[in-house]
């Protein structure tokens, strides 16, 4: 494992180092008019077939032989741009590309681009920004996680839930990384909406396979969104009016072309709104909620060389309860919330080595907490309780890319995370009962390094080759796991390429879930002696294609998986959350989470198929899996193997938007799932354990055995053996968009569940008395739901 | 106040999310066909002086009346068979079970023993079990608690059979004098009250082959009471299908459904053997 790393920098240093007449071309790609940095945008040698891609950071570099060159510089979305310079000499070539988001279409494609078929990444999708602000949503309010949820091996959970199943992987498997920084829990409201709206971002990337070695720490995918720099050279905005929250983003230089800030704030207002009415009608009892999320980033340049990016995210969610009520001589009162949030907090230094060597130092910091505080009175007798759970990461990463040359792109990095798990905390005081202290704190260090090298090794194969080394120590026990890490593509036309690859994941944290919702109440929690790493092998096969049809490009894919997990866990049987809510000081201090959880192994293969179409008047996807998602838990369904709740055979996303004009454009999502697995009741029966009976001097009776606890159970047959009905929805919206020389006015009118589809959230046994028949009923969540929201950009 | 309040805070938080605009409906899920099957209780034991099979019938969920009265079946023939014959059990109306002498039917360790029921409407079942040997290593200990003299600390210990799996609880018997005065005078009667400590089913996973150990708080009682603690050595049919009961009977709405052990081919129940060994304390 150590020479293998050793040998892959032995080798870029050699390749370094043996271009005697060779001479790099290097420097950033911005976005004309506010000096954001793109990635991913492809710089193109023709002559030499050589290709390159801007980083992270909009840093390119590509080594040549002395030539004359044309250099073509392009991106989806903006206007490419070629040059013709002279390379005799190490040259530095920054270039700015004109954003124009209603490029004809024959513009775009005009543009020598990498095509998909000549990427060797495969099971990855970018989602541009603006196209997540055009897809239809609940109540108006845009949401990224939701958007991922359209895309080919991405399944939702339930009904408005923005939690996420990459490829069979539970909600926990997904490394959803802002700004380099984790964040653990990505829902507000229960799930129903997602952390991110896309205001303050300039690029979503979902990784589902095939993961290079920088990416580690999580077994399904990767979602890796970057915030926006802030515009370099004037004060931008935008402000939105949407029927339960309001939003401002506001951006601009402090220093020009030197500093510049983002802000962006979103609120929701239905307990301001509902306040007067709620006091009215319920006797001083007021019930409320809210959420709010903040985005902030600073960026100053110091100098060409360096650049020092500060960001961070702040949000919560907060429900209420209280009430003062005074009857005679009582006086009851009580003040209870339970409440949530992530903060995350990204200090980055860029700094540029040479012009062959970008290196980006971060300092991260990363938490999450839920918390329930309850605060009880009638007259002196008086009841508190606290109880919280969270995570907090302190980490810093140091990542470094290499070009030696036109072939080879290496990127090597380490990566050190100091975390701190709250399991749960619970601190209860009490006139009435003994009181309760019980501070659960389990401190564990992540540690990985990575190296990998993206290969072009002739005109058809190239290959993405690398490894990560991951080590975890918490308590008295360490792991320490390599992780190969492999992507193959051959070129079988121009534009059709087969791609293959495999991976090697490890993660060292669980989360222990009820519901699979996204729920505050799910628990993260680290492996220890007892509870083993996660980890999973996947291997991918696919044919990926550009296709030119009547003037329009389209991308194609189609590919197929199989990955096998081990050490996930789950609750035992009959084993919740609750049990760490237990009041009883004994039982609250002998309370691990490793007691209540049984671990398993997953299986899950399928096939995705996807069509895309980034550009142009009428842009969108298809999206098709066939999937299968098995679960084998030793202590559950008695061994044998059962479906995963979320193991959805049939999987559609058809997502189009279409400009009709320059005042109007329409958009409109359909969804259609299979049913999710779940467990029925089917019989009842009694049950009851047994004592040897009492037996007097007088031999009455003789000594036979007798029942205790007799009780009733439910037959539930095999677990996750029915099928919830399908579910499919239609989504419209269409926006009206004003342009003024200051400023755009964006007016949409949207319709969720436009057909009224009643979609099963959850199912339920009812007893009608009179008849003593009992039948099951289904609970749908949102019938059609229309929404008005109002953007103003400026 | 406490708990019932943060379950209720969490109560109001979910159902002010689920009721936005939820509405109920028939169910479209197609259920099968679930008949009614025959359940079974039985535990057998050499020391029992009866054996003992409660029989009836459970109850289809969905679609037909549902009273969740479970009355016992009277028509059943009930057999039990081993490699020393088979034996039909009557049915026991004081007992409101099937019932015959122990000494009849000879359950010895290390036997196997069947168990068929059938109804009077051709339902039938089948369950098997063997009696474990009985694990005589049982060494008891007690003294006076230190910090509450009405108590006593007992201090159990013994040796699992090694090579292979073993189960086993732990249950105390306390015998004690009740004076009695009627009509004829006083009268000095004896009551027995057994009951599991600690509920605790143990495994020998902890500590294969090895020693196992358990220790208990007791209350004294007075001075004439007797005090008898027993192994019970256990099947494993009987440990997987006790552990489950209050596993399936919790009502925690967060917790997944809890599929209930049975051994029994058919249809649900138990049908279990053990084998147990006394140690007395005092008396």
């Amino acid at each position: 494992m150590r020479s293998l790393f050793l040998t892959l920098l032995l080798s870029a240093t050699l390749l370094s180092t043996a271009q005697n007449n060779k001479y790099t071309l290097s420097g950033y790609v911005s976005e004309s008019g506010s000096g954001e940095v793109i990635p991913g945008v492809i710089i193109v040698v023709s002559k030499h077939k050589a290709v390159a891609t801007t980083n992270a950071y909009g840093f390119y570099s590509i080594t040549l032989p002395e030539d004359s060159l044309e250099v073509s510089v392009s991106y989806v979305g903006y206007q490419a741009r070629t040059y013709r310079l002279l390379l005799n000499q190490n040259l530095k070539l920054d270039v700015n590309l004109e954003n124009n988001s209603q490029l004809a279409e024959v513009e775009v494609t005009a543009q020598q681009d990498e095509r998909q078929s000549e990427q060797v990444q495969m099971s990855k999708i970018d989602l541009p920004v603006e196209q997540i602000k055009n897809i239809p949503a609940l109540l108006g309010e845009k949401d990224v996680l939701k958007a991922i949820q359209l895309l080919p091996g991405v399944q939702k959970g339930s009904e408005g839930s923005s939690g996420i199943y990459v490829r069979g992987g539970g909600p926990d498997q997904n490394l959803i990384i802002l700004d380099e920084a984790t964040v653990y829990n990505a829902s507000h409201l229960f799930g129903f909406f997602s952390l991110f709206n896309g205001d303050a971002l300039k690029s979503v990337e979902l990784t589902k396979g095939g993961f290079p070695a920088r990416y580690g720490g999580r077994l399904s995918s990767v979602i890796d969104m970057k915030m926006k720099d802030g515009n370099k050279e004037k004060i931008k905005g935008e402000a939105g009016i949407g029927l339960i929250s309001s939003r401002l983003m506001l951006e601009g230089p402090i220093i020009k072309n030197k500093a510049s800030f983002l802000v962006s704030a979103r609120r929701t207002y239905i307990d301001v709104l509902a306040r007067p009415l709620i006091k009215r009608s319920s006797n001083g009892e007021v019930v409320g909620y809210y959420f709010y999320d903040l985005n902030a980033k600073l960026n100053y340049v110091l100098n060409y060389r360096n650049k020092l990016y500060l960001s961070g995210y702040f949000g919560e969610d907060k429900f209420y309860n209280r009430y003062s009520r005074t009857q005679g001589n009582i006086v009851d009162k009580s003040d209870a919330s339970l409440k949530w949030g992530n903060a995350t907090g990204t200090l980055r230094w860029n700094h540029l080595i040479n012009e062959k060597w970008f290196s980006n130092v971060s300092f991260i910091f990363s938490d999450y907490k839920f918390g329930i505080n309850v605060k009880e009175s009638t007259n002196n007798d008086f009841f508190n309780l606290k109880y919280g759970s969270g995570i907090r990461d302190y980490s810093v990463k140091a990542d470094f890319d290499y070009f030696p040359d036109a072939r080879h792109a290496f990127k090597t990095g380490l990566l050190a995370t100091y975390h701190e798990f709250r399991p749960n905390a619970l601190v209860t005081k009490s006139s009435t009962i003994p009181s309760t202290n019980k501070n659960t704190r389990i401190d564990a260090v992540e540690t990985a390094v990575y190296a990998e090298d993206d290969w072009k090794i002739s005109s058809r194969w190239r290959a993405n080759v690398g490894v990560r080394l991951s080590n975890f120590n918490v308590r008295n026990t360490s792991y320490l796991n390599p992780e190969p890490r492999l992507g193959i593509k051959y070129s079988l036309t121009s534009t059709l390429a087969l791609k293959a690859s495999y991976a090697m994941m490890n993660q060292y944290l669980h989360l222990l879930s009820n519901s699979g919702f996204g729920l505050p109440t799910d628990l993260w929690v680290p492996a220890t002696e007892r509870v083993k790493p996660q980890r999973s092998q996947q291997v991918a096969l696919g044919l990926a294609k550009d296709l030119r049809l009547k003037g329009m490009d389209f991308l194609l894919s189609v590919e197929g998986y199989y990955k096998r997990s081990r050490n996930i866990i789950g609750y035992k049987e009959g084993a919740s959350f609750l049990n760490a809510l237990d009041l009883d000081p004994d039982n609250a201090a002998k309370f691990t989470y490793e007691d209540i959880v049984t671990s398993g192994s997953s299986e899950s293969y399928g096939a995705e198929f996807f069509v895309q179409k980034k550009a142009g008047k009428f842009t969108g996807w298809i999206g098709y899996t066939l999937s299968w998602t098995w679960l084998t838990f030793g202590e559950l369904n008695f061994g044998k193997r059962f479906p995963a709740r979320y193991d959805r055979r049939h999987d559609i996303s058809v997502v189009g938007m279409y400009k009709l004009n320059e005042r109007i454009s329409l958009s409109a999502t359909w969804v259609y799932g299979t049913g999710n697995a779940i467990t029925l009741p089917l019989a009842s029966y009694q049950v009851a354990d047994q004592i040897p009976s009492n037996q007097n001097s007088q031999g009455n009776y003789p000594n036979y055995p007798s029942w205790i606890g007799r009780s009733t159970v439910n037959d539930y047959g095999e677990r996750n053996s029915f099928r919830m009905a399908a579910y499919h929805r239609l989504d419209l919206a269409i926006q009206f968009h004003k342009k003024r020389p200051k400023y755009e006015r964006i007016f949409e009118l949207g319709v969720y569940n436009a057909y009224n589809r009643k979609n099963p959230f959850y199912y339920q046994t009812e007893t009608d008395y009179s008849t003593g028949v009992t039948k099951l009923k289904q609970i749908s969540l949102f019938p059609l739901i229309p929404s008005i929201s109002w953007t103003w950009k400026f | 106040m406490n708990y019932n309040n943060t379950q209720r805070l969490f109560g109001i938080a979910l159902a002010a999310c689920l009721t936005l605009s939820a509405c109920k409906k028939d169910a479209t899920i197609k259920l099968p066909e679930v008949p009614s099957k025959l359940v079974i209780i039985s535990y057998i034991s050499p020391q029992d002086s009866l054996i003992r099979v409660d029989v009836n019938l459970s109850q289809p969920l969905f679609n037909q009346a549902y009273n969740g009265q479970f009355q016992p079946l009277t028509q059943a023939i009930v057999q039990i068979s081993s490699s020393l014959g088979s034996y039909t059990l009557p049915y026991n109306t004081a007992l409101e079970c099937y019932a015959l002498d122990s000494n009849a039917v000879k359950i010895r360790a290390g036997l196997s023993y069947t168990l068929s029921v059938q109804s009077a409407d051709g339902k039938a079942i089948r369950a098997i079990t063997e009696i474990p040997e009985q694990n005589r290593s049982l060494v008891c200990e007690t003294s006076i608690n230190s910090q509450n003299t009405s108590t006593s600390d007992l201090r159990t210990s013994w040796y699992d059979t090694p090579g292979q799996e073993d189960y086993y609880r732990i249950l105390r018997e306390v015998k004690s004098f009740d004076y009695v005065f009627d009509g004829s005078g006083q009268n000095i009667t004896d009551t027995i009250y057994r009951s599991y400590l600690s509920g605790e089913l143990v495994t020998d996973s902890e500590n294969p082959g090895g020693q196992l150990k358990r220790n208990f708080s007791i209350e004294n009682g007075l001075p004439g009471d007797s005090l008898n603690v027993y192994l019970l050595h256990l099947t494993k049919d009987y440990y997987n299908y006790v552990v489950k009961i209050p596993l399936a009977t919790e009502t925690n709405p967060f917790s997944e459904p809890v599929q209930m052990y049975s051994n029994v081919v058919g249809g649900y129940g138990i049908f279990a053997g053990y084998n147990s060994y006394r140690v007395r304390i005092k008396g």
